[in-house]
């Protein structure tokens, strides 16, 4: 085997070496790989053990032969180009280029090759010296700087833009620079959404996805408000919960990106992981897609730190959008609140500060008070008063900060001095921690409504004199004619005016009960509360309808099984107990009896009055009418009662007066029982039992 | 004491007249009639009746202030007067007996029991009286 590495220089001429020759030999022996070429063919003349060390190469294989016979350059065509150099006289230094070790292992060295003369023969000398580690250094700070620029870009781009909360160009450029630096085709950054539906994906970022027309139109829909991912049974579903997805087609994991991107398949390499959030919470994920060969560990090693600046990034574009949103429906709501209360018209709504200073006023405030706003923006409330009653403003406010609201119905001035009534309410606005920030007056004009109230009592007035006057002479002369004062009648004369006479004083009942039930409605029915025994009540209203009774042929028998007091007016509940006694009388057929009875109510502090007759009963979807106004069940047949249709109302309305509850049990073809609840005073009667047969 | 003469005061002819039957027919009664306050002041200080029926509501000189001014005459301060109105309420009548009214006889009344309500009311307040 030829010794590549001792033999001679020149092995033509059996000569001493020269000066350069010995040194070159030296250089031959040092640690610095080694090799000589000629430079037509390139063919190795001589290697040295550094060399054979560095490529893994023995003599036998790389002595005499050309790199191409060893594949020894990644790149022949930059070999070629140094060697052309050298041949012209050109040294090359500190070159890298890339070259396979007799393993297949690719590395990286740094080549100088210089121009020599051997024996008489120019030749080159290539110097290498193993720069793979540093090159694998440098392309990894080159892709972490690539990533590392981006994501300042982003940030920066991002603070300029945030204003704009639905600007995607930062997480754009960031997606941009690890797809290149993964060598990927496609990637996506998207933000977990719990929306209405449920938790979805919505793209933040989408690069290298648009292969068809049609998707390129998807995306430009879409990128303004992201594209939404619902199904999450996926690769992308399965990283949002935590988990760090590496596959190749074909490997058995799940590649499914669930249609993302729009009309692709499966990718045939993917890496997705979970983005998160300051606080570690999952924010997002970030796909990368269709590397050729396979996303490697070291790769993504490299790269991994930038996720959690990643997700940094989209948790504070997700924070600003929220806010965003949040700040957006409050500045509708207040659009939404300013405009109702600027079109408010009947109602002045006037915001003060905790002086008591005019803030805001509203068109209802101008309208009523004839003041625009700017005229009385600062002034305090206290001059809407007049003179005499100004210092009442301060007892206002005062009460209304002590008891959070104060509502009065009061004299106010206009602009010119004109009197108004106002029904105004004054309410404190505290804030959080209960610190008075204001108040918000909402003031009515009710001048029209008080002379309106004080016309119909005038008017109610009128009517209780007016009518009743000439009805008390209808009713006083076909009295004295019935009462036989004017002679003898006929038969027939005689039903005809007590006919005219019965007419006459149910009139005189419906104008009663109109005016009663008007009083109450207006709130002016007054009652005068004390304590009552039912029984003297019950016993006296009962002997006062005998003979109505007797008249109807029917029985009337009471009982008291409760004879704690009432807390009541005992007026109204006579007027109540006898509409009842009357009603029970007169629907009861000849011969029946009608039964009071006072027992315990169901409710504490109650008891029950009820009054039950053997009458026809009451069909139970006619019950909730019979308190109304005007409800006679059977108009013909309670009209020949003598009903005015109002009785059930106005007892009704002085039972409810009262704090008590009034309603009718029915059985349809036995009777009925209408009953009414009272409160009882705290002073008690004597809790004996009275009971009282029907007349003997 | 037997009542045997009746002032009738009421700004209402026709009241009037049906009072004035019903007492003179129905009650047996002696009865004076006045159509206004004035009227009845006069009357009554002539007449010297054994009871005023009063009406409440009339021009110028009014129920309560005719009464009043009964009640300021020697001469008529003792004669029993009874108020008739259509104000009627309970604490109606309490305010007319507080004022010092026999009593209420509530509009409408009834013609065939006028002059027996009458007699009632004074035989009560002689009741009370002794």
């Amino acid at each position: 085997m030829m010794d590549l590495l001792r033999r001679p220089f020149d092995e033509r001429a059996d000569r001493p070496e020269s000066a350069s020759e010995q040194m070159l030999r030296l250089l031959l022996d040092g640690p610095l790989a080694i090799a000589i070429s000629d430079v037509t063919e390139g063919r190795w003349q001589r290697v040295n053990h550094a060399f054979l060390a560095l490529t893994g190469f023995d003599e036998a294989h790389a002595g005499g032969a050309t790199p191409a016979e060893m594949n020894l350059w990644l790149d022949g065509a930059a070999a070629a180009r140094l060697m052309r150099s050298v041949r012209r006289g050109t040294p090359q230094r500190d070159r890298y280029l890339g070259f396979r070790t007799r393993d297949g292992v690719e590395c990286v060295a740094q080549v100088s090759v210089e121009p020599v003369e051997l024996g008489g023969r120019p030749m080159a000398m290539w110097l290498l010296a193993d720069a793979t580690a540093r090159s694998l250094a440098e392309r990894a700070l080159h892709r972490q700087n690539e990533v590392l620029s981006a994501l300042t870009l982003a940030q920066s781009q991002w603070i300029g833009h945030a204003e704009q909360p639905q600007h995607r160009a930062p997480l754009d450029a960031v997606l941009d620079a690890l797809v290149r630096a993964t060598d990927s085709r496609f990637g996506v950054i998207a933000r977990l959404d719990a929306g209405e539906e449920g938790l979805c994906l919505v793209s933040c970022a989408l690069t290298g996805c648009a292969r068809t027309d049609d998707d390129r139109a998807v995306l430009a829909r879409h990128r303004r408000h992201g594209l939404e991912l619902h199904d999450l049974d996926n690769a992308l579903g399965r990283a949002v919960g935590g988990a760090r997805i590496l596959g190749v087609r074909g490997d058995g994991t799940d590649l499914s990106l669930g249609g993302w991107p729009p009309g692709a398949g499966e990718p045939a390499t993917l890496f997705a992981t979970p983005l998160c959030g300051p606080g570690g919470a999952v924010v997002g994920v970030l796909a990368l897609a269709d590397r050729a060969g396979a996303y490697p560990t070291w790769l993504l090693e490299e790269i991994g730190p930038f996720f959690t600046a990643c997700g940094t990034l989209l948790h504070a574009q997700e924070e600003l959008r929220r806010r965003r949103t949040a700040e957006q429906a409050l500045r509708e709501s207040e659009e939404r609140f300013r405009l109702l209360v600027d079109g408010v018209e009947d109602y002045a709504l006037i915001m003060l500060d905790p002086y008591g200073r005019v803030t805001s006023w509203n068109r209802g405030a101008e309208s009523i008070t004839g003041y625009g706003a700017e005229e009385v923006t600062g002034m305090h409330i206290s001059g809407f008063y007049p003179p005499e009653s100004a210092a009442e403003a301060q007892r206002e406010l005062d009460r209304a900060q002590v008891e959070g609201r104060c509502e009065v119905e009061a004299e106010r001035v206009r602009r010119g001095g004109a009197r108004y009534w106002a029904s105004v309410t004054l309410t404190a606005l505290c804030d959080a921690n209960g610190v008075l920030r204001g108040f918000a007056q909402l003031t009515r004009d009710v001048t029209g409504k008080r002379q309106l109230d004080r016309m119909k009592d005038e008017f109610v007035s009128i009517v209780s004199h007016e009518l009743r006057t000439p009805l008390t002479a209808i009713r006083g002369a076909l009295g004295l004619l019935s009462g036989g004062v004017g002679g003898d009648l006929d038969p027939m004369t005689a039903e005809l005016v007590d006919l005219a006479r019965d007419n006459s004083e149910r009139l005189v009942r419906l104008i009663n009960d109109i005016l009663d039930l008007q009083k109450i409605e207006a709130g002016k029915m007054s009652l005068r509360p004390q304590p009552i025994a039912p029984a003297a009540l019950v016993k006296s209203t009962v002997e006062q309808l005998r003979a109505l009774a007797a008249e109807n042929q029917v029985e009337l028998a009471w009982s008291v099984e409760d004879g704690a007091a009432w807390h009541a007016d005992p007026d109204r509940v006579t007027q109540v107990l006898t509409n009842l006694i009357s009603n029970a009388v007169a629907f009861s057929p000849p011969g029946a009896s009608v039964t009071v009875r006072v027992s315990p109510a169901q409710a504490a502090g109650r008891s029950r009055l009820s009054v039950t007759d053997r009458g026809p009963g009451i069909p139970e979807e006619l019950r909730r009418l019979l308190f109304g106004k005007f409800q006679q069940l059977d108009g013909s047949d309670a009209r020949k009662k003598g009903g005015t249709g109002l009785g059930l109302a106005i007892c009704k309305a002085i039972v409810e007066l009262h704090g008590g509850a009034i309603g009718v049990d029915s059985d349809v073809g036995h009777g009925s029982t209408f009953w009414f609840e009272l409160p009882l005073s705290s002073a008690l009667c004597s809790g004996r039992a009275d009971r009282h047969p029907a007349d003997p | 004491m037997p009542v045997k003469k009746v002032l009738l005061v009421d700004d209402e002819p026709d009241i009037r007249r049906i009072a004035h039957i019903s007492l003179q027919r129905v009650g047996k009664l002696a009865v004076v009639v006045a159509a206004s306050g004035a009227q009845a002041l006069e009357l009554c200080a002539r007449e010297l009746p054994d009871v005023v029926l009063l009406d409440v509501m009339m021009p110028e000189l009014d129920g309560p202030s005719t009464f009043q001014r009964l009640r300021a005459d020697p001469a008529t301060a003792s004669i029993p007067v009874i108020f008739m109105t259509a104000k009627a309420q309970k604490h109606e009548v309490e305010a007319f007996r507080a004022l010092g009214a026999a009593g209420v006889i509530p509009k409408p009344f009834d013609p065939l029991t006028l002059a027996a309500d009458v007699r009632r009311i004074l035989s009560a307040g002689d009741a009370a009286a002794a």
